[in-house]
């Protein structure tokens, strides 16, 4: 899968953020998965003041971009990535500086759309508080003809965890394969990354996403958060590596998995690092 | 239009003609390998490296390559049946009205794509202006290949008119004069004069914008969302590719080149027996 002879030519497309350190010496940069963006750019305030000689320039995107981008000679110090498929194979090209560590965790979500002009049963989504019973009737509103889903594409970290819970309700013994075919059948779209799913959503275009919890304090007025019950949950592990021996980059990877760095990861909804290193949930 | 450049270099008398040869020389050498350039090296890598053009013609590729010929195809269509007689208008017209909606046609070239792709569905989504009465008639553009064609539509058209007009702007207007004095009626001076005498430009527009739909990405992507065999064009295939494998992106690049080469050929040929047809 991923580019085997390892090019390294210089960057052809869209180059991040120039990170050549030229005059400033205290530039960090740091690649982070789209999902992080609110957290990382609070992580990125706090850390500029405590170090107030330092500057931290993130990159957003999909992490496989990111990835990409890296394998293609982007420069960066720090990669934060969703999952540890992207981790692993910037790994494996030898570009990180010491191994990676699970730092943050994080759980899927539905988002729907009840506003009005949507395809949605709203009365079957506002059984919100109950337990399994009530997701069922929650699932067979998304999974009926009609509904428009937007998922991740397969390729893309959310889009992997999403494949793995559409596993997950077809094993369900309440739920079953219909109910995931049914999903799946109303697939209309796959994006690039997580913030585009959350974006068609609240634009009122796709009745329903599947999402990270931390995703939740994106929506607008009229999309609901369903939360998903724990049998059927995935969790999303992200590992964060250094890529420079900068002691700069020590010291970003460290605040970030300090307490402080923890509690404004934690104030965004992302779960602390858990022991699996692997992607089984 | 002669360039400032190109009058100070010919204005310079003798001398001036031996400069003129260096300065076109370079400036074309410079142009051509900066264009050439990266074209070469996607071709090279494409032809050198493991994965190879045929294993990639597989099911999802031939769909996108036949979503994006079919829904350009269809776009084009559109184009030149409205666009021609619209470039007509704007090329005859010196009312005020006319002036004001000339600059209006180039808008969607400035505009970003994905921003026009926000525009579409605040315009034509389910939530936009025109989503309501469309909902009412059954009808949900976006996520549909309908919105692929709009997207290519609403990008591509600009190119279109704006060659089209220049061309109608260029058929002198006694000969068509001369032509109805002559008893052929509006209609058929149209189509045996002014038509034949534009075609070279209507058909360099055509190139134009047939290339620029089958590149589209931004506003498709946006608007018409990405699914294989519903939306999924060959940019949208390469850039799913791409986040995976560059080999695979390259390869398909390659495709996309190729079969943007045979429009841009097919078009081009049809151009020149043209010319010599009506000449």
């Amino acid at each position: 899968m991923a580019a085997g002879c390892g090019i390294r030519e210089a960057q052809q497309s869209s180059p991040p953020p120039d990170s050549s350190a030229n005059g400033e010496d205290s530039v960090i940069t740091v690649f982070a998965a789209a999902s992080l963006t609110e957290a990382f750019n609070a992580i990125a305030r706090e850390y500029q003041s405590l170090h107030p000689d330092s500057e931290v320039v993130l990159n957003v995107d999909g992490s496989q971009r990111l990835r990409t981008q890296l394998e293609h000679g982007a420069k960066a110090d720090v990669f934060a990535s969703a999952d540890w498929d992207q981790m692993e194979a910037v790994a494996d090209l030898g570009l990180t500086a010491s191994p990676a560590v699970n730092f943050a965790s994080n759980r899927l979500a539905i988002l729907a759309f009840a506003g009005s002009g949507g395809n949605l049963d709203i009365e079957a989504l506002d059984t919100n508080t109950m337990p399994q019973p009530a997701f069922r009737i929650q699932l067979e509103a998304l999974a009926r003809p009609q509904t428009k889903i937007v998922l991740g594409q397969g390729e893309v970290p959310i889009g992997r965890y999403t494949e793995r819970l559409l596993e997950n309700i077809e094993a369900a013994p309440h739920l079953g394969r219909q109910m995931a075919n049914g999903l799946r059948a109303n697939v209309v779209s796959r994006e690039a990354n997580v913030r585009a799913i959350v974006q068609k959503v609240n634009l009122g275009e796709a009745d329903a996403g599947v999402v990270y919890s931390s995703n939740a304090s994106l929506v607008t007025a009229g999309v609901r958060v369903l939360e998903l019950p724990d049998p059927i949950n995935v969790t999303a592990h992200y590992p964060i590596a250094g890529l420079t021996r900068k002691p700069e980059s020590a010291a970003f990877l460290d605040f970030v998995l300090s307490d402080s760095g923890q509690k404004i990861l934690r104030s965004y909804s992302f779960g602390p690092p858990l022991e699996a290193q692997g992607d089984t949930p | 239009m002669a360039s400032p450049l190109k009058r100070l270099v010919t204005d310079t008398g003798p001398m001036g003609s031996s400069i003129r040869i260096p300065v076109g020389s370079i400036a074309t050498a410079l142009y051509v390998a900066f264009i050439c350039l990266p074209i070469l090296a996607l071709l090279v890598r494409a032809l050198s490296q493991e994965v190879a053009l045929a294993s990639l013609l597989n099911d999802n590729v031939l769909q996108a390559l036949w979503l994006s010929l079919f829904t350009s195809t269809i776009s084009m269509v559109v184009v030149v049946v409205v666009g021609t007689p619209f470039a007509l208008s704007l090329a005859r017209s010196s009312s005020a009205v006319m002036r004001v909606v000339d600059q209006i046609v180039e808008l969607p070239i400035i505009l970003p794509p994905v921003v026009a792709g926000v525009a579409m569905l605040l315009a034509f989504g389910r939530q936009g202006i025109l989503g309501p009465p469309l909902a009412h008639l059954g009808i949900s553009l976006p996520f549909t290949t309908m919105a692929v064609i709009f997207a290519q539509i609403f990008v591509a058209a600009p190119f279109y008119i704006r060659s089209a007009k220049l061309g109608f702007m260029a058929v002198p207007r006694e000969y068509e004069a001369i032509s109805q004095t002559l008893g052929l009626s509006p209609w058929r001076t149209f189509l045996k004069l002014t038509l034949p005498m534009a075609t070279p430009s209507l058909l360099t527009g055509l190139a134009l914008a047939w290339a620029r739909a089958l590149s589209e990405f931004g506003a498709t992507i946006m608007f018409a969302g990405n699914l294989m065999g519903e939306t999924q064009t060959m940019p949208l295939a390469i850039m799913t590719a791409m986040e995976t494998s560059l080999e695979s992106a390259i390869a398909l690049s390659v495709i996309l080149l190729a079969l943007a080469l045979l429009v841009l050929g097919a078009l081009g040929l049809i151009s020149r027996y043209r010319w010599r047809e009506s000449t």
